[in-house]
């Protein structure tokens, strides 16, 4: 029996299988077709637990049809280099050129120094913002591993006459290889990666690529700006979903019109193998360009919003906030009192009282009490109930001015707002109370502090 | 009183009349000097000297020899009794070479992740002994994220199992291109654990590393351990595909041992009913312990371990209080601190009794155990033997003891000493090509690397497979090679260990608004066990299936009190669609080859507690299974049949008891479990069958067939099936057809020697089920067979 044939049968695909043996021709009935159906499906479900293949091309919208050239929708062109042929989109975006509320012009220089805090990598500031690599991939799943491949992967770079963008598609497997070289070639002189998410994923898959091709791989320790991690930090206090396309209508009033979502791509790469229809992957070209503008303009929104001496006057305060509290976790505290000394009389309250208490507590953990209980007071006088300043107040007349007395009144008046506090802090307000009547009770004895 | 000594213990038993009619066979096995080999020229200096410091000056001459062949290039497979400084014979070599080559890396694969961490302490003492820079980790699901990297980069020898091997390494194989650039030893322990699925699914991914490997430039030498298995070498050769020098005979001295079999009385004759094994295990431990004689007891379900420790427990508690260490249970539930602590503590003897499952049973240090007793047959004579091993690793007497249970297994074991004495008989199996395991890895190895036209991967013709994947959309081929060409990981779509990755969840619905997971069952089970309406039973409570939704994979069940448990009514009909080969010259007809199996629950009884009284009937509806697999058969002449002075119903129910001892002495055979074959009756169209049916068994025709005169023997040549369990086969059953006589001839003996008076669960089947005259006709068969 043939291969074909056994395969056949065990996945019950072969529906019109020769019983052949004589005695045995009555199962054919119907019966025997639901249980065929059956064992398919089941052994479909042993196979793969995800749909695959050709039925899930179904969905797609650009099914039927004649197919239209990929050239004649995506301003490219054939490659060629020594590892064979592939398909480049090569772009420039011009200064005057718009990304939501930037021009192209106003995206450059970068601050070297802004970048290598956002980066935590002292490293950046010797180089150049011209220097810089943007990347982005597009690839055949999220699983990771060595059976994902990055089929299109996007460059980009500040260049005299505007923005550079550098689209390499391989347009089967086999052209992977030239876009690596040409990734190689393109990297060049430039000496830094700016990405979102690239450290954890596309750097690693472009890695595994690279040794997969049996190449060096040309990326393995550059210094890495990956945005991600900056962008959690400072927006987290208001953006919960913080990936780059939220991030793009929330920061960079850039809007996307008919995106093509990021999960349909690996799909649209299967179909476009079989089909080479290019209205499949036209999109995916814009999508993952748009991306790398974003890139860039983010990485400039990322350095205004932490420059102390700009204004960032358009910049939501509690951005501001959240980059203080960066160049402090960079231990830059300088910077960090310059963002927050005019953010404590901010207009919007929940800034005011946040940048209070960052510099308030910067104040006491240098030893300036002085300073941090003029804060303090302050935001007692803007807010009668702030917990936060009472028990600071509290803890600094009991222990550094010794007024038990105002101590306790300013306990007290914590306790009173205390209500959702959790059980334990709750308790070390209690404790502080008492502690407090008790000393007061035993004022003028020789033991009055401990 | 004097405690005694496990030599006066002996004395006293076999001079004890009431223990020695229960005992089947005592055998003295006489100890055994060492012999030894020096070390070769090459060690070094360094190795040889913390070896000198843990007493080893020399090695014994199985050590020398495989460390030798290794050295050579040579794959080995030693198959070597426990505690015969087996990893000395990989650790040694390994070390040499990473100590004249410090790029060498080492891949050392063990079944379960308690071995491997035992593994590693071992390998992580010598090396700190050495004072050398040589990394060593453990790398399974447990190992922490921030970890990894440092693994992937520096760990000279890296110790995992073959699980996370195929989903966790082998597909992220360019994050470990320094491990798998500088391979040069692969070290798998317990190769008799891959055998059936889990072995057919290893040698696949074994083909899958050593296709890694070969990417990265590398061909590494293997080197196996295996408990006493009857065909070592071949089954390393087939794992591995590449010829093995076999090392069987052990250098390492062995101390005397008294291995005891016991058969517990019979305490009612009818229905073949004999005490249970716990009764005496019980005893005799206790009396071990009490004299101070260290012992282990292993007992073959986690539910046994719980019960024995508490009675144990209790029973030293009386009175006055004892360590909670002095008796305790070890099982894989058992966190691994506390495992640890239990084998420091057997090592230190503060442990005096442990009651365990098998997971004690392979490599796992705990010192030097005076007895062992076995609390039921094992499974097999391989793991008898590991278990017995536990005691007396080198000096000394020691006793192991084996208690049988009512099965028909453990009661052959008993009942024929010699058997169990002589070589072990077992074969370990696998079908790496069967279709759907080989499907499975082929998507993994692609996902891994592309194919090449002209690549090899199994005995089947890859480029049609790889064809037929690219039909089903997820191969994508450019040229002569074929790329993974889908988003998913196919290595998560298929479980080494289990048939079929699908399993049912047993839901308590009990209390409104708090369901909870109450177990899981596999989904063949799941038929039988918790189809709608069904009692289902965890841990002595009963609880009534109300829903088995099949489509959510969910079993909502509720708590019961109910005075009676279900049993599901079940039909099997097999078809043969191909006949590979059959005996010449006989004329009783013994073939095997490939078949349809076609099974459908339809209903089942409500049997009473206790008097096993029927209390009624329900109806099951669920869809039928279909299954191709492969099968063994012998069909009976119906001429023949008609000879014997017996009703049709008699011979039915002497072919379904005949089926009931073949079906568990098969398993014994190809150290299988029970549920890895299965049985059936009936013609070899498929057209006849025999089915359990409300009253009994009866013949019936297939659903969907005319309704004709009541079928009788007459009709056809009865056939009895013992068939793989698993989709394509898995290579059991041309195994059984080559051993068709042995199997035959072990089931007449455990039939004529089984002392019930007709019929019990140790040889045809309890009373109840096959009928008043089931024993005497299966073995009136038995009779037709053998002229």
């Amino acid at each position: 029996m043939s291969l074909r044939d056994r395969l056949g049968r065990l996945t019950g695909e072969d529906k019109s299988r020769d019983r052949g043996d004589s005695a045995v021709s009555r199962i054919d009935g119907g019966a025997g077709g639901d249980r065929t159906r059956a064992l398919r499906e089941r052994i479909d479900a042993i196979l793969s637990r995800r749909p695959e293949g050709p039925a899930a091309g179904a969905q797609s919208p650009l099914r039927g049809g004649r197919g239209v050239p990929l050239e004649e929708l995506v301003s490219g062109s054939e490659q060629e280099n020594e590892a064979g042929r592939f398909f480049c989109a090569h772009r420039t975006a011009g200064g005057s050129a718009r990304h939501g509320r930037f021009c192209v012009r106003d995206l450059a220089p970068l601050d070297m120094e802004r970048l290598a805090v956002l980066a935590n990598d002292p490293l950046l500031k010797a180089l150049d913002y011209r220097q810089a690599l943007f990347f982005d991939t597009e690839t055949t799943g999220l699983a990771g591993g060595t059976g994902t491949v990055a089929f299109l992967i996007g460059l980009g770079w500040f260049a005299e006459e505007g923005f550079v963008t550098r689209q390499l598609f391989a347009r089967d497997y086999a052209e992977e290889r030239a876009t690596l070289l040409d990734l190689t070639a393109t990297l060049g002189d430039r000496r830094f990666l700016v990405s979102f998410n690239g450290k954890a994923f596309d750097a690693n898959l472009l890695a595994s690529r690279f040794i997969m091709n049996r190449l060096p791989n040309p990326l393995a320790a550059l210094p890495h700006v990956d945005l991600l991690h900056p962008s959690r930090r400072l927006f987290s206090h208001r953006l919960a979903d913080r990936r780059l396309g939220s991030l793009e209508a929330a920061l960079l009033g850039f809007e996307r019109e008919g995106d093509v979502p990021g999960s349909e791509i690996p799909q649209r790469y299967f179909d476009w193998l079989r089909r080479r229809d290019g209205r499949l992957m036209a999109d995916v070209f814009e999508h993952n360009r748009l991306d790398i503008l974003s890139l860039a303009a983010l990485a400039a929104h990322l350095a205004e919003l932490i420059d102390p001496a700009g204004t960032a006057a358009h910049a939501h305060p509690g951005d501001r906030v959240a980059a203080a509290r960066l160049f402090l976790s960079r231990e830059l505290p300088a910077e960090a009192v310059r963002l927050l000394a005019p953010l404590c009389g901010s207009a919007n309250p929940d800034a005011a009282r946040d940048a209070g208490r960052e510099l308030s507590l910067h104040h006491k953990r240098e030893g300036r009490w002085l300073d941090a209980a003029t804060i303090w007071q302050e935001m007692v006088r803007r807010d009668g109930d702030d917990r936060f300043a009472l028990i600071e107040l509290a803890k600094w007349h009991e222990h550094k001015r010794r007024d038990f007395r105002q101590a306790l009144e300013l306990t007290e008046r914590a306790c009173a707002v205390a209500d959702d506090l959790p059980g334990e802090e709750r308790a070390d307000l209690a404790r502080r109370r008492e502690r407090l009547e008790r000393k007061l009770a035993g004022r003028g004895s020789s033991s009055s502090g401990a | 009183m004097a405690k005694l000594t496990l030599e006066e213990w002996l004395g006293r038993a076999e001079a004890d009349r009431r223990f020695m009619e229960n005992v089947r066979a005592i055998r003295k096995i006489p100890a055994r000097p060492g012999q030894f080999a020096e070390f070769p020229a090459w060690i070094h200096p360094s190795l040889k000297r913390v070896l000198a410091d843990r007493g080893i000056d020399r090695l014994y001459s199985h050590q020398a020899r495989a460390v030798d062949l290794v050295r050579k290039g040579q794959s080995v497979v030693l198959v070597t009794p426990t505690a015969s400084g087996k990893t000395l014979c990989y650790n040694l070599p390994v070390l040499q070479r990473i100590l004249e080559e410090p790029e060498t890396r080492a891949l050392y694969l063990f079944p379960t992740k308690a071995l491997a961490q035992d593994q590693m302490h071992e390998i992580h003492g010598l090396i700190g002994e050495m004072k050398a820079d040589i990394k060593t980790y453990t790398y399974d699901g447990d190992t922490p994220d921030d970890a990894r990297q440092a693994i992937r980069r520096q760990g000279h020898v890296v110790v995992t199992n073959p699980d996370m091997l195929h989903a966790g390494i082998l597909p992220h194989h360019t994050k470990w291109q320094k491990l798998f650039a500088n391979l040069k030893y692969i070290v798998i322990d317990e190769l008799h654990v891959y055998r059936g699925v889990f072995g057919s699914h290893l040698t696949n991914v074994l083909r899958r590393l050593v296709r890694i490997c070969r990417f990265y430039g590398q061909d590494p030498v293997f080197i196996c351990c295996s408990a006493t298995v009857a065909n070592p070498r071949e089954h390393a050769e087939r794992l591995l595909e590449r010829s093995v020098s076999l090392i069987a005979e052990s250098g390492a001295p062995a101390a005397a041992k008294t291995f005891i079999l016991y058969n517990p009385p019979i305490v009612n004759r009818e229905l073949g009913i004999r005490q249970s094994a716990l009764t005496p295990v019980r005893k005799i431990a206790a009396e071990f312990i009490e004299n101070g004689i260290q012992t282990i007891v292993f007992a073959t379900s986690r539910l046994n371990v719980e019960v024995l420790t508490k009675y144990l427990k209790d029973q030293f508690a009386k009175g006055k209080p004892v360590d909670t260490q002095f008796v305790t249970g070890y099982r894989g539930g058992y966190l691994p601190n506390l495992r640890r602590q239990i084998e420091a503590g057997l090592r230190s003897r503060e442990v005096m009794g442990v009651v365990a499952t098998n997971a004690l049973e392979l490599g796992i240090d705990i010192g030097d155990l005076e007895a062992a007793i076995l609390c039921g047959y094992p499974g097999s004579i391989a793991s008898t033997w590991q278990q017995a091993g536990r005691a007396g690793r080198r000096t000394g007497q020691s006793l192991a003891l084996l208690v049988a249970r009512s099965s028909p297994l453990d009661q052959f074991i008993v009942e024929n000493p010699d058997y169990f004495f002589s070589r072990s008989p077992e074969y370990c199996r696998v079908n790496p090509d069967n279709l759907l395991i080989l499907l499975h890895h082929i998507k993994s190895a692609a996902f891994e690397l592309p194919f090449e036209k002209g690549e090899t991967f199994g005995g089947e013709n890859l480029e049609e497979l790889l064809d037929y994947l690219e039909r089903k959309g997820v191969l994508h081929r450019v040229d002569a090679r074929w790329h993974w060409s889908a988003e998913s990981y196919p290595a998560d779509e298929v479980s080494l260990r289990s048939i079929n990755p699908e399993n049912i969840v047993v839901v308590d619905a009990t209390e409104a608004g708090n369901h909870r997971v109450i177990a899981e069952v596999d989904w063949d089970s799941a038929f039988t066990a918790v189809h709608t309406d069904a009692i289902y039973m965890v841990e002595s409570q009963q609880y009534y299936v109300d829903k088995l939704d099949l489509e959510r994979k969910t079993a909502y069940v509720h708590k019961v009190e109910a005075e009676y448990y279900t049993d599901a009514m079940t039909y099997t009909n097999v078809r043969v669609i191909d006949a590979f080969a059959k005996k010449p010259g006989r004329e009783i007809l013994v073939e095997h080859g490939e078949v349809q199996v076609v099974s459908k629950v339809v209903g089942y009884k409500k049997i009473k507690f206790y008097t096993s009284e029927n209390l009624g009937y329900g109806d099951v509806n669920l869809p039928e299974k279909d299954m191709h697999t492969t099968s063994y058969w012998f069909t009976i002449p119906r001429d023949r049949l008609a000879a014997l002075s017996c009703n049709q119903e008699e011979i039915i129910d002497g072919l379904a008891g005949l089926a009931y001892a073949l079906h568990h002495l098969a398993a014994m055979m190809l150290m299988a479990d029970l549920h890895d074959i299965d049985r059936a009756i009936g013609d070899k169209s498929g057209e006849w069958f025999v089915r359990k049916d409300r009253n009994w068994r009866t013949i019936t025709t297939s659903p969907g067939a005319e309704e004709g005169a009541a079928p009788t023997t007459d009709a056809f040549d009865p056939t009895i099936f013992i068939f793989d369990a698993y989709p394509g086969g898995i290579g059991f059953s041309e195994l059984l057809f080559d051993r068709h006589d042995a199997l035959l001839n072990a089931a007449r003996q455990l039939i004529k020697t089984c002392p019930c008076t007709c019929g019990c669960p140790s040889c045809v089947g309890p009373v109840l089920e096959v009928g008043p005259r089931a024993k005497d006709t299966a073995l009136a068969i038995l009779g037709l067979l053998s002229g």
